[in-house]
């Protein structure tokens, strides 16, 4: 069997049939995700919905806003695992 | 007498970065030495990067890590000195520069680490089998399961088809996908999230799915 003549499972038909709107690019996320990060460190700002929705669904993004938390954190002496835990319970908050 | 080491206080840092932002403004070009203090914020983040896929070392080895970091550093340094008319102040020129190091240094490893895989392109026009892999935990989404699988056939342009089965089923990395198609990423979110809306509509109008809800817009 090749890898995709897999047959789907639930979690795959439910990916593919997320919603990813409001709308917002990769290259969107790229641009604000710095002054997110650096207000969320500063004063736990929360995501706005484009941007969450996007993180959510973008698993390179997302996984380069985290790091970019660390990062931010780590530099300025925060509570890295508190602000990574904030910001994972942002991103898949119900709305 | 224990000395604590402790940060550097965030406005020196915050006044320095901003005195290397205007020098790098002015003379990028022949300022060598703001260059270098640039590079070294950059490949930090690059670092931090690369430390955060410990599968990295684990399947490609410190010396290819190190590789990793100095190709996405020297990538990201030009990176931002080509966008620096781009930074508007809405964060620090510090985080601004880490996010550089950081995309780079993702983007390079996920290529690097997916290297001896292939990206079966062709393939992906195949139709997938339908039935679900645990059909006893999974009885209660059978129904859907099947009607995504056969509506991704039926709706899905090739090209939607192959983006959305490599990156969702095959969970094929975006920037190897993007590589391999001779595009970028942020073409290749657009192609899925069209052939999400796409799936959405079919599925609700044969009743898989409720009503899509009406949300605001960017």
């Amino acid at each position: 069997m090749t890898p995709t003549n897999r047959p789907l499972t639930a979690e795959q038909a439910a990916s593919l049939t997320a919603v990813t709107e409001p709308w917002l690019s990769c290259d969107d996320c790229f641009e604000q995700i710095d002054s997110f990060v650096d207000a969320l460190v500063t004063r736990r700002a929360r995501l706005d919905e484009p941007l969450r929705v996007h993180l959510a669904r973008c698993p390179a993004c997302l996984e380069e806003a985290e790091s970019l938390i660390s990062l931010v954190a780590e530099a300025e002496s925060a509570d890295v695992e508190s602000l990574l835990a904030s910001f994972d319970a942002d991103v898949t908050r119900s709305t | 007498m224990i000395t604590v080491a402790s940060p550097e206080p965030r406005t020196d840092t915050a006044t320095a970065d901003r005195a290397l932002f205007d020098r790098l403004v002015a003379n990028a070009a022949d300022d060598a030495q703001a260059v270098a203090l640039l590079r070294d914020i950059v490949v930090r983040a690059a670092r931090h990067q690369v430390r955060r896929m410990p599968r990295v070392w684990a399947e490609l080895g410190a010396v290819r890590a190190e590789e990793i970091v100095e190709s996405a550093a020297d990538q990201a340094t030009v990176d931002v000195i080509a966008h620096l008319d781009r930074f508007e102040g809405r964060s620090r020129f510090r985080t601004w520069v880490f996010k550089f190091g950081i995309w780079h240094a993702a983007a390079e490893a996920r290529r690097s680490l997916w290297r001896d895989r292939p990206v079966l392109l062709d393939e992906y026009l195949d139709p997938p089998s339908t039935d679900p892999v645990s059909p006893a935990a999974q009885v209660e989404h059978h129904d859907l399961v099947a009607a995504v699988g056969a509506a991704i056939d039926e709706v899905l342009t090739p090209h939607q088809r192959r983006v959305a089965r490599a990156l969702i089923v095959d969970e094929v990395p975006i920037d190897v996908l993007a590589q391999a198609l001779g595009t970028n990423r942020n073409a290749l979110y657009k192609t899925l999230h069209d052939a999400r809306v796409k799936l959405r509509s079919h599925l609700h109008d044969r009743g898989f799915l409720p009503a899509p809800e009406k949300r605001g817009g960017r």
